[in-house]
């Protein structure tokens, strides 16, 4: 027969395994839910960069195209704003629509003087709304992403008005 | 019978601490890798905000002809001493300078600026009647975010 003491210090050592592991898998747990949590904020912040940045950057690069007198105007699309950047070709000229529908930012390149339907334009990117602001010489480009969240660029046209 | 349960308990409590032990390595090394990368993304998307303000008061800048006080009048600000302050808060919403995260000032040539960090701008004078030169810069609490230069020619 053992003695008591013996027994009670072989429970203490099984608990003590016993308790020592379920901190291991706690522990193991608790990195997993950091690292996914992380790599969560992580997707996020890169998303609403991306969003960001294309979009704007994308419309602001084809103003900076197309700055010349009078080729930047503000049109609509349906019920949707449009910019309107206009080049001439030879003696033809020529308009490029940008405006949102149906939940993406749509381009089309025309003739001018062809009337554009919302479905005409290309999908280039998911995006919520858009709108385009003229006062003088400046442009300023509101685009809502995907997110949610509303960001704003300004253009100065160097070729006026 | 005894001697050989304490053997196995003792054994396995050995190997759990070895386990223990390399897994407390391994998930402090993880754990830095997480706190960097959130850092990293976070830095990113400031810089990402930052450059699009700085870039729109840049454009403003160059739209008013480098006059700070029309530059003031249209951005609904305040301009002293060749220097226009523009404040944001965390989610960069224009806000008032008491709660203000980031600022974008714009300095002429020839003022100077020191930043919290202990940097300084200084735009240098162009020398010119007809040249205007400023830098456009972001900063928070901690220094300078980014800075650009701007240039026009007013002739």
């Amino acid at each position: 027969m053992k003695p008591f003491g013996a027994q009670k210090g072989h429970v203490v050592d099984f608990l003590f395994t016993l308790a020592l592991f379920c901190v291991f898998a706690a522990s193991a747990l608790m990195v997993v839910v950091i690292g996914a949590n992380v790599y969560r904020q992580t997707v996020r912040g890169m998303d609403s960069n991306y969003d960001s940045r294309t979009s704007l950057t994308y419309l602001t690069e084809k103003v900076r195209q197309n700055d010349a007198a009078n080729a930047v105007t503000i049109r609509s699309v349906g019920d949707s704003p449009a910019l309107v950047l206009s080049q001439q070709a030879g003696e033809r000229t020529y308009e490029t629509w940008i405006y949102v529908y149906d939940g993406y930012l749509r381009e089309v390149f025309v003739e001018q003087g062809v009337q554009v339907k919302p479905t005409d334009g290309q999908p280039i990117k998911e995006q919520q709304s858009f709108l385009a602001e003229k006062e003088g010489s400046v442009l300023t480009l509101t685009a809502t992403g995907t997110d949610g969240e509303t960001r704003r660029a300004t253009v100065f046209l160097r070729c006026g008005e | 019978m005894a001697v050989h349960k304490t053997s196995r308990s003792g054994l396995f409590l050995l190997e759990l601490m070895i386990v223990i032990l390399f897994f407390a390595v391994t998930s402090a090394v993880c754990v830095n890798l997480f706190v960097q990368a959130h850092l990293t993304s976070t830095a990113g998307g400031e810089l990402t905000a930052a450059t699009r303000e700085v870039q729109s008061a840049a454009e403003w800048l160059k739209a008013a002809d480098g006059d700070l006080e029309k530059l003031a009048a249209q951005l609904d600000a305040k301009a002293a001493d060749g220097r226009l302050d523009l404040y944001f808060d965390v989610g960069w919403n224009r806000t008032g300078a008491q709660d203000a995260i980031y600022t974008v000032t714009v300095l002429c040539a020839g003022q100077r600026m020191v930043l919290p960090g202990g940097g300084e701008i200084t735009p240098a004078p162009t020398g010119r009647e007809d040249y205007f030169s400023a830098v456009v810069a972001v900063w928070n609490e901690k220094g300078e975010i980014l800075q650009i230069p701007v240039e026009k020619y007013l002739g």
